[in-house]
């Protein structure tokens, strides 16, 4: 790696370091909820990482189908998983908090059931990519699917929230219904963890087509090594 | 040739061969038989069971049936790589989309045309009610899922998971027509029509799956 990405990861290390201070020690406790607000921080800013991820996924897949470049369906690839991986963390944070304010791990609130059905459909999603062997056939299908998906995405969204619900809704048009503290924390966790984001897709696309670019070299050596034993044989 | 008439002859190929074996009908009412059998005898009868319930159950039957006869459809296609053979027809790809949708609807309706009454009959619910919204319902709602389906099966073709994945796949998206079609079927149930918002959601739910595959069919179609 080159020294000024060296810089901006480390950059990123000390400001996850901040984070953390922000988090736990300078933000305040909530009237209501006391500490247990702080668990916030972390599940906002994983939805807003998978929200990305996912809508990353849908737009490159797009760009692959057009522009038939490998690239982007690596990158494609990647970010979906990387959006399962903090749609877990989504569930899980949200789970403890759930417990700890509503007194129950889950509820069929909107927002949780349209996430959870993000989960379920992006499992699927890394399952079609997984099980079919030709990359060309598999990358062209799981764009289509993710496409799908995310057109799909809203109108889960509004069919569950028309059964009404409870999850609070602390970013509305108006601003933010927050002390000022607490939302300078919140964004600075949203810069951190898209940051993150960015690093890992970025490190995991390069070995995702290193892989590919092996497996490739693989074929080629296979081929070579067939045609010289047919030669030798014949 | 154009699309029309390539669309009845690929529809009317589906309905020859299921009627010169009527295979797929009879192993998946079958199977949706054998579910309503077993959801009176683990329920005792609904009589304890809100309209909702109901509702919900019956719509999770006719997915089921649906989703079991979809599978066995795509087997039958596979069968001699007979669905490679059908992209090579003289018109637009989508047509192979549209005449799976039709065909495949011709044979989940008559499948409901057994089962409703019969798990009206079996839990003991009561659709004498209104037959006119109910078929409007079923219709609309089997519209959308047997369309969401028949993109979902072509899409899971080559994959080795493919019968996890389907179902996988199909629950998950289908959920806004799930949630419509039991919210109006519930109301339906209780004599009224139910909200016209929850029309609207299955409504623009068959729509989409009907008019996004059809733009985007000629990508998954080419093997």
């Amino acid at each position: 790696m080159k020294k000024w990405q060296w810089t901006l990861i480390s950059l990123l290390g000390i400001g996850m370091i901040v984070s953390q201070y922000l988090d736990f020690i300078a933000s305040p406790p909530e009237a209501q909820m006391g500490n247990v607000v702080r668990i916030l921080y972390f599940h906002v800013a994983s939805a807003i990482v998978a929200f990305t991820a996912f809508g990353i996924t849908a737009l490159l897949g797009l760009v692959f189908l057009v522009r038939k470049q490998w690239i982007w369906d690596q990158m494609a690839r990647v970010s979906a998983e990387i959006g399962m991986v903090y749609t877990t963390f989504v569930l899980i944070s949200g789970s403890i908090w759930g417990d700890a304010v509503w007194n129950t791990w889950w509820t069929w609130d909107p927002t949780l059931t349209t996430t959870l059905i993000l989960w379920f459909l992006y499992l699927a999603y890394i399952l079609l990519r997984a099980s079919i062997t030709d990359r060309e056939r598999a990358a062209k299908v799981a764009s289509v699917y993710g496409f799908i998906a995310a057109i799909d995405i809203p109108v889960i969204h509004q069919s569950v929230t028309w059964w009404r619900g409870i999850h609070p809704n602390v970013i509305t048009m108006q601003g933010f219904n927050m002390p000022p503290m607490m939302v300078y924390t919140l964004m600075f966790s949203f810069v951190v963890f898209l940051g993150l984001y960015a690093v890992i897709l970025w490190i995991s696309t390069m070995m995702a087509k290193d892989r590919d670019d092996l497996n490739d070299l693989r074929e080629l050596a296979r081929n070579a090594l067939a045609k010289y034993d047919e030669r030798v044989g014949s | 040739m154009n699309f029309w008439r390539v669309l009845w002859s690929m529809v009317g190929k589906d309905l020859r061969i299921e009627w010169r074996t009527k295979q797929l009908f009879i192993s998946s009412l079958s199977f949706a038989l054998l579910l309503v059998f077993l959801m009176g005898l683990v329920l005792y009868g609904s009589g304890n069971m809100t309209r909702f319930a109901d509702a919900g159950l019956l719509w999770l039957l006719i997915m089921m049936a649906g989703l079991f006869s979809l599978n066995r459809q795509d087997d039958k296609e596979r069968w001699d790589g007979a669905i490679y053979a059908a992209t090579l027809v003289p018109t637009d790809r989508s047509v192979l989309f549209y005449a799976r949708v039709i065909s495949h609807l011709l044979f989940v309706a008559v499948m409901e045309i057994v089962l409703v009454p019969l798990y009206s009959v079996v839990l003991g619910t009561s659709i004498q009610v209104a037959w006119g919204p109910i078929i409007l319902v079923l219709l609309m709602g089997t519209i959308g899922f047997v369309a969401v389906g028949a993109m979902l099966t072509s899409l899971a073709l080559t994959s080795s998971l493919r019968e996890i994945l389907v179902p996988l796949m199909i629950f998950p998206l289908s959920v806004p027509l799930l949630l419509g079609a039991v919210e109006v079927t519930s109301s339906i149930l209780q004599g009224n029509w139910g909200k016209g918002v929850w029309w609207a959601v299955i409504g623009a739910y068959d729509v989409l799956f009907l008019g996004l595959p059809g733009l985007l069919y000629d990508f998954i179609a080419e093997v």
